[in-house]
């Protein structure tokens, strides 16, 4: 207990230095921004500021990049609210109920208790972290190689089926994304693969450009010239029209920690995160509600226990990409990358090694969180006048920063082709309906599973045993084929369902 | 019942393609045993397993057959063409003429795509985003890119 008095101590000594402060500020504030505005997620800005991060100290760094994953969270629901257009995609749910209160003239509310719920959501999830992340770190210590490939498939396992989308493209997707991890020189033979004679791509494709290219590309060429003429009334969210009833706060304690609840696990299962987190929440309010027929028409515990989730989610997330090395979302698998440019080996050593960056970051989430909390309710008459900046005007700064980010990284032109590459993969995969999520998860746990496999099968004769006869191995193994399972269960039970509507139609 | 989504089946193809890409450039490197991996192990084994996907994915659809959302048309080519021109305007221009010049074509190109805009307001935003970007980019963050040069 004296240790984790210690570490707390510790943590709070890195977060409330003056720099760390101004860093976390920094971050959470244009996490914000963006996510406030529509058509620019969380894992595009990161991206595109991770080259601004290479002079910090990696603490710093990572305290700032953070900042802006979570306040995006916090932002994201103003658009759905206010627009009905999510400004991240965990925050698409939160349309569903935010813009009918908002038709209602119950506006001020919704944001209001999107930001106490985010507030709640946030903390229970730190504080999850700060309990749960030791132990597994010392357990992980006893994983071996073939534990880590099973933790790993199994994670893109629980990524591409449980996600958005069809699972059987979603785990297309991973394939492919695993195909692009081998781009680059082979560490052990030396041979360049898959390099199609570009000599520049020897240490492996650009993170950045890739994510840009199949995240913020496409979305630009989709919103280019298509969000037009939207105006939003600013001057009707007065702080008192934001008080929610007694009765709104009644509805919305239990819907914001049962959503906590499953934000947590959600965000803890490596692969899965706030998006998947967010729907559980609002399916399960549904359920659970006395009155299912006022949801879909401000129904204010479907914004609550939605919001609770993807910002617990967020939080938890981090446990095992740091304790593990093993990127609990899409997010974290470029926040991994970030830490392997600031030569940190993401791994389990990382607590050990580097406490200061393990407790500094998780103590930065109280204070980034509060700010959050400011610049969220008293504040938030400043973002809903953001949103009414029109997107002729945005979007050619994206296009800039876009190129400017990616080619910042390593002074290198061949990025920006690669850049380019991307952003036609990106559209023919729009145009396909494949999900890119898993395939920049599979792209940044490729070498790792190739190496893990590699070295389980040296140190095990070559046996696939191994990863059956070993318990936690065999345990995450078979968690992987119970999802599959149910995957498939659920495919074949949405066909038969299909054929008896069909069937009904009488077509 | 006879009509099938084209988007699955061209959406197999493409993840069968992909896998057999990736078995192909398996088979110049040296597979190696199971107990000693060699380069071509892992791409091969992926190739294979994207073939499998690419093959359900595409046969699922014919099997479930349902009548539903043939929903399959090209999208406007006008704003992926200007988009992806505009980056590769900036990929030949910055090292030869700076930030400022290949970031003012850059946007020009750009906002071609929105056709709701004047031609003023897609020259202001031309001229205002390379002006904001110096700032930032150059005076703010003191990134080493030169801001205008002539080396064509």
């Amino acid at each position: 207990m004296s240790d984790f008095a210690s570490n707390l101590a510790l943590g709070f000594s890195v977060a409330f230095s003056w720099q760390a402060m101004w860093y976390c500020f920094v971050g959470v504030t244009l996490g914000t921004f963006i996510g406030v505005l529509p058509g620019i997620g969380a894992l595009a800005a990161i991206a595109l500021l991770l080259p601004l991060t290479f002079g910090m100290e990696p603490a710093h760094a990572l305290i700032m990049l953070a900042g802006i994953y979570y306040g995006s969270n916090y932002g994201g629901s103003t658009a759905s609210i206010l627009l009905n257009l999510p400004g991240t995609p965990s925050s698409a749910v939160t349309c569903i109920e935010g813009y009918p209160m908002s038709q209602q003239g119950r506006a001020g509310v919704a944001l209001f208790m999107t930001a106490i719920a985010s507030f709640i959501g946030s903390i229970c999830g730190m504080l999850i972290m700060a309990i749960f992340s030791p132990p597994i770190a010392a357990l992980a210590f006893s994983f071996s190689a073939p534990e880590f490939f099973s933790l790993m498939v199994l994670g893109m396992v629980a990524a591409s089926t449980l996600a958005s989308g069809s699972p059987i493209k979603g785990l297309a997707m991973i394939g492919l994304g695993l195909i692009l991890g081998m781009v680059g020189r082979d560490l052990y033979s030396g041979l360049l693969r898959f390099s199609y004679g570009v000599d520049q791509l020897y240490e492996g494709l650009p993170l950045v450009a890739v994510a840009l290219g199949i995240f913020g590309l496409p979305e630009v060429i989709k919103n280019a010239g298509q969000i037009t003429g939207r105006t939003v009334e600013a001057r009707s969210i007065s702080f008192s029209s934001m008080w929610p009833t007694r009765d709104d706060w009644r509805r919305s304690w239990g819907a914001m920690f049962r959503g906590t609840g499953l934000g947590s696990f959600f965000g803890a299962l490596p692969g899965t995160g706030g998006l998947l987190a967010s729907f559980m929440s609002y399916a399960t309010e549904r359920r659970v509600s006395k009155d299912p027929s006022r949801f879909g028409k401000g129904a204010i515990e479907g914004i609550a226990g939605p919001e609770a989730a993807n910002n617990a989610a967020v939080q938890t997330a981090f446990i095992p990409t740091l304790t593990l090395g093993i990127p609990g979302d899409i997010v974290m698998a470029i926040m991994l990358g970030a830490l392997t440019i600031h030569g940190i080996q993401p791994g389990v050593s990382v607590i050990n090694n580097h406490p200061d960056l393990f407790w500094g970051l998780l103590v930065s989430f109280l204070f980034g969180n509060l700010m959050l909390l400011i610049l969220n309710i008293p504040l938030i008459g400043l973002w809903v006048r953001i949103l009414a900046i029109p997107y002729w005007v945005l979007y050619p700064f994206i296009i800039a920063f876009i190129c400017i980010g990616v080619y910042s990284v390593s002074n290198s032109v061949v990025d920006l082709y690669v850049l380019m590459f991307f952003g036609v993969l990106g559209i023919v995969m729009n145009i396909l309906r494949f999900e890119p999520a898993p395939l920049v998860l599979g792209l940044i746990l490729g070498p790792m599973l190739e190496e893990n496999l590699r070295r389980s099968l040296t140190l095990y004769r070559g046996s696939y045993t191994v990863f059956l006869t070993r318990p936690i191995s065999a345990l995450f193994i078979g968690i992987a084929v119970l999802i599959l399972a149910w995957t498939i269960y659920g495919m074949f039970r949405a066909r038969a369902r299909r054929r008896a509507a069909l069937a009904a139609g009488g077509e | 019942m006879s009509r099938i989504k084209a988007v699955d089946i061209l959406a197999g193809g493409f993840v069968v393609l992909i896998g057999v890409l990736a078995i192909v450039e398996s088979t110049s490197f040296d597979m190696g045993t199971s107990r000693r991996i060699g380069p071509g192990y892992f791409p091969f084994y992926v190739g294979v397993l994207m073939v499998l996907l690419g093959l359900v994915i595409a046969v699922e659809n014919l099997w479930t057959r349902t009548a539903s959302d043939f929903g399959w048309s090209l999208p406007p080519m006008r704003s992926p063409f200007l988009i992806l021109a505009a980056v590769a305007a900036f990929a030949v221009m910055i090292e030869r003429f700076g930030m400022f010049p290949s970031i003012f074509v850059a946007v020009f190109l750009g906002s071609l795509a929105d056709t709701n805009t004047s031609i003023w307001q897609k020259l202001t935003i031309s001229v205002a985003v390379p002006a904001v970007c110096v700032a930032i980019f150059k005076y703010g963050l003191s990134l080493n890119v030169d801001v205008i040069r002539w080396r064509p």
